[in-house]
């Protein structure tokens, strides 16, 4: 009797671990059948709710540019967390696809676990390519003499910069580093290094070079974390210690440069870009300091980096891009 | 017969001792080719690296020309790489020292800036390489290759 028992007990255990090991089927599993079978725009339908839709799952645009919306639902499209597999054919925004380069991609939405898809086709011409709007100035106010009393502050955009190597920006020097922001200079996150020395404050790194003139470009860093009213009050805290540690050096505010489209990130988008540009110049002209507006001749036809100054589909400029940039600077600085 | 055996025992033992003698090292005081060097090193990484002026040597990492008798900066850092290196011989041991402490420097520079943002270059700088020779140095970080690579050129020129 108690071997029975016992042998009862035995299969109980063992059809009880069995079941427990059944397959759980969850968005991502469902996601990753659909990417094995290729059938993304069908199975969407069964994993989400009816509020939560797409207008249409499968999309052609024909030319660079061309925006459509494939959202109208309840659900405000800006509360929908958007992307695209390949931000070099498409880009999205609230719902909003726009044509990008020639190819196929597919655009997710996701909201909590829901997720929906749309298969995107880009019939973008030859020769459409993202090519800049406005071309580089040819006119020089400056030679490259005037930047040897100069020092260039900046992020990762000013790195590429501080390692041109053509000598048209004369002796200038440079305290630049990847990461940097104007909210990083006022609370001292970053320290700097000048001529291997480290600097806690930003500003007493810049009196340590000596320079007569300033040239600072920032905000990547800072308006998707300060926003753009935020950041423009951290350059008030900075410009007052610069000005309390260097009193007498002329300060140049450099425009933010374009993101290139299709590879905006949370509130570092192009229109924030124009908005904050369009408040710094404000900020510069009433505070005592020249702005040379460089983001201009870096655009395309979309408002972003244009993609032979664009060296990551991001916000990194190409060599390209440096001479522009250099030619612009050269340009303007002697006004 | 036992002796024979015992005498090619011993015999056999000190061949074997023989080998156990000191590889040859290369000089510690042996003249670089620097400029051939440098090439080597890039080649390996397969990357051309631009080349930096004094100017730009002394102001961003602060090699001024009295500590360095002769002096092969490069690097390509941005925002998506970073190969850089060094190549020095120092004007004496004092200069060499200076030197070493800047390019110590130079790397924690790297680590600061790249920690939260970049994990190529923050990997690069955790396994730059700083070797001296003589009065050479040899700094190394690089997103191409590896720097041990690139340290062992150095070391065995």
């Amino acid at each position: 009797m108690k071997k029975l028992l016992s042998l009862l007990l035995a299969l109980c255990l063992c059809f009880g671990l069995l079941a427990a090991c059944g397959e759980v089927t969850d968005i991502d599993d469902i996601d990753r059948e659909q990417e094995e079978t290729g059938e993304a725009g069908e199975t969407t339908e069964t994993t989400v709710p009816a509020t939560f839709e797409l207008d249409t799952t499968e999309l052609t645009l024909n030319s660079l540019g061309e925006t459509a919306v494939i959202y109208s639902g309840e659900i405000p499209a800006g509360d929908i967390m958007w992307y695209s597999d390949d931000s070099s054919v498409a880009g999205v925004d609230a719902g909003v696809v726009t044509a990008l380069g020639s190819g196929s991609t597919r655009i997710h939405g996701l909201y909590g676990e829901q997720r929906l898809m749309c298969n995107v086709k880009c019939n973008v011409t030859a020769g459409s390519e993202r090519t800049p709007i406005m071309a580089a100035p040819t006119i020089e106010t400056v030679d490259a003499s005037f930047f040897d009393d100069a020092v260039f502050v900046g992020d990762s955009i000013s790195l590429k910069l501080s390692y041109d190597t053509t000598g048209r920006l004369g002796n200038a020097q440079f305290l630049v580093q990847g990461s940097y922001g104007v909210g990083n200079a006022i609370h001292d996150v970053l320290p700097t290094s000048y001529r291997g020395q480290t600097y806690e404050n930003l500003e007493d790194a810049i009196a340590a070079t000596g320079a007569k003139k300033l040239f600072i470009m920032m905000g990547m860093n800072d308006i998707g974390l300060y926003g753009i009213d935020g950041t423009i009050e951290n350059w008030v805290t900075l410009l007052d210690l610069i000005r309390d540690a260097c009193p007498d050096i002329q300060i140049y505010i450099q425009s933010m440069t374009p993101v290139w489209t299709g590879g905006e990130v949370g509130g570092l988008t192009n229109p924030n870009v124009n908005a904050y540009n369009v408040k710094l110049r404000a900020f510069a002209q009433q505070n005592g300091c020249g702005f040379i507006d460089i983001a201009p001749y870096m655009r395309d036809e979309t408002g972003g980096l244009a993609t032979e100054y664009c060296s990551d589909n991001y916000v990194h400029v190409t060599e390209a891009g440096v001479d522009v940039w250099i030619k612009v600077l050269k340009a303007y600085a002697g006004y | 017969m036992k002796r024979i055996v015992a005498l090619l025992l011993a015999v056999c033992c000190l061949f074997a001792l023989c080998a156990c003698g000191e590889a040859e090292k290369p000089e510690k005081s042996k003249d670089l080719d620097l400029q051939a060097l440098s090439q080597k090193m890039q080649e390996k990484l397969g990357v051309t690296i631009p080349e930096l002026n004094q100017n730009m040597a002394l102001n961003m990492y602060g090699l001024t020309t009295e500590d360095c008798a002769e002096m092969l900066v490069y690097s390509d850092y941005d925002a998506t790489k970073c190969n850089e290196i060094w190549l020095i011989k120092a004007a004496d041991e004092a200069a060499l020292e200076q030197v070493k402490t800047l390019a110590q420097s130079r790397v924690d520079s790297l680590l600061n800036q790249s920690r939260n943002y970049n994990a190529d270059v923050f990997a690069a700088s955790e396994s730059a390489r700083i070797e001296t020779r003589g009065l050479y140095l040899l700094l190394v970080v690089t997103t191409a290759g590896e720097a041990d690579d690139i340290a062992d050129l150095f070391l065995n020129a």
